[in-house]
């Protein structure tokens, strides 16, 4: 009876199905193009710091006007990122008209979680210029090797009196059973100058740094992990989180 | 102390023992009938008059343990003195299992696990030690509850990680001749690396299974959900095959 014998085969095909999930990740994708064509990306990995006027263009688009880098004449700077962003995350109203100091990180091996180029690892915004700055913006999106890292590109070493300080702490409780392996969810400690804590995926608190009169800080952790085998070109380990205020 | 097992020998033995007994009797008797041969009075008993079933009751009330009921793996208990060893071959998770008779209705629990198909002993291996109860045990509907601690691993490029694991679960089932089904709802919480002292998270399983009972073998299968709060549910399945000893 090869009706019968068909679906004996596929309920043992559905019984011995050993079924994979990967991590779902949606980067933020940071951009950003200059107006005189040129690339921020270049052989090496860059750190760009430029000044300028914030315009906002669109709540996940910042356009700075009057840029400039030495040796070069003045540019705009487009800076854009998702505009289905995680956890709703937008530029700063508060940067709309403001003189604002940018820094822009990049990456010419950067990768996303599949492997796809993914060029703009961590992007810094401050309202002012040196050394009177007061930071309002950071967004990190970056793939990297290992578990868990103090290297998060955004800066600084150190947690400062206006910038909080970021780290991916590795941990092993939670996993997606991936095809090559698994992968394990990370979590993001935060420190600020009197205080510190840990945030899993999509957990979001307020942090106080600075003077008390100091807006404070809301920090969004999206999503940290890091993988247990990999396929192709995915990435090892990805970090994924922004701070405003 | 006897156990119930050489109780139950004794009371076959003697069942074997008095059935040829009153087979005699009955023959002698008939041939009396024919003979005409005169009866001797009874003796007096020495001991307490049978039961319909040819059984004697004797010794201590406090001594009495209910009968064995039938074996399992996923119902408790396995019996005092006794224990039943399992093996479970599944995905995610695959592993060994010892339920050892403490009393009537408490188990040892040993069992020690790892995801094996997925991916051998590369991420999550553990070992648990417990106590199931088994308060509902007689009749039909058998009911338990088990709660074992334990370790898991999870090895890294050159680490190892332990995470230390609690698990509660409830089982309730339906004994047929030809089959037992069973449902249980198990709660696990694992212990992660906060930065400020650990934090715990938790899962779930749901499942329903099926056993049947070839003498001293059981065999069954069982299919579940991983539930997982703030990440996506996964079916998982286990095949099971256990001996009592």
């Amino acid at each position: 009876m090869p009706g019968s014998r068909s679906s004996v085969v596929a309920i043992v095909l559905a019984v011995a199905a050993c079924a994979n999930r990967d991590v779902e990740t949606t980067p933020f994708r940071i951009d950003a193009s200059r107006s005189d064509g040129v690339s921020f990306v270049v052989d090496v990995p860059a750190f760009y710091r430029f000044e300028g006027t914030a315009r906002l263009l669109e709540p996940t688009v910042l356009l700075v006007q009057g840029a400039s880098l030495p040796d070069t004449p003045p540019f705009d700077v487009t800076l854009r990122f998702r505009s289905d962003a995680p956890g709703g995350v937008v530029f700063p109203p508060q940067l709309d008209g403001s003189a604002v100091t940018v820094v822009l990180v990049s990456d010419p091996t950067g990768i996303d979680p599949e492997g796809e180029p993914l060029r703009y690892p961590a992007l810094r915004i401050a309202t002012g210029a040196a050394p009177d700055l007061r930071h309002q913006f950071a967004m990190v999106d970056a793939a990297y090797a290992g578990a868990g890292t103090n290297i998060v590109t955004i800066g600084p070493v150190d947690p400062t009196d206006d910038l909080p300080f970021f780290r991916v702490i590795a941990d092993w409780t939670e996993f997606e059973p991936a095809e090559c392996g698994p992968v394990y969810y990370d979590a993001l400690e935060v420190l600020g100058d009197d205080e510190r804590f840990t945030l899993s995926r999509g957990e979001r608190r307020e942090l106080s740094i600075g003077a008390p009169e100091a807006t404070s800080w809301k920090v969004l952790h999206v999503l940290s992990w890091h993988r247990h085998g990999t396929c192709g070109d995915q990435a090892e380990a990805w970090t994924q989180f922004a701070a405003w205020r | 102390m006897l156990s119930v097992r050489s109780r139950a020998t004794i009371l076959v033995v003697a069942v074997l023992l008095c059935a040829p007994a009153g087979g005699r009797a009955q023959a002698a008797s008939a041939r009396g009938t024919a003979l005409q041969e005169p009866v001797a009075p009874p003796s007096p008993p020495a001991e307490p008059p049978s039961t319909a079933g040819g059984e004697t009751v004797t010794g201590d009330d406090s001594e009495f343990e209910p009968e064995i009921p039938s074996r399992s793996i996923a119902l408790g208990p396995a019996g005092r003195g006794d224990m039943v060893v399992s093996l479970d071959l599944g995905w995610l998770r695959s592993g060994v299992r010892g339920d050892i008779g403490l009393a009537a209705w408490l188990d040892l629990v040993l069992r020690v696990d790892a995801l094996l198909l997925y991916d051998g002993f590369g991420s999550h291996s553990g070992f648990y030690l417990g106590l199931r109860a088994s308060p509902l045990s007689q009749g039909v509907l058998r009911a338990g509850a088990e709660l074992t601690v334990g370790q898991l691993f999870a090895p890294g490029e050159n680490t190892l990680t332990n995470v230390a694991a609690i698990r509660g679960s409830a089982t309730a089932g339906v004994v047929f001749d030809l089959a037992t089904l069973y449902g249980r709802a198990d709660i696990r919480w694992l212990s992660s690396m906060k930065s400020r002292g650990p934090g715990w998270v938790h899962d779930g399983e749901l499942g329903i299974g099926v056993e049947h009972v070839l003498g001293r073998f059981i065999v069954g299968a069982e299919a579940y959900v991983w539930t997982r709060p703030g990440l996506s549910t996964l079916g998982q399945w286990r095949l099971r095959a256990g001996f009592a000893i």
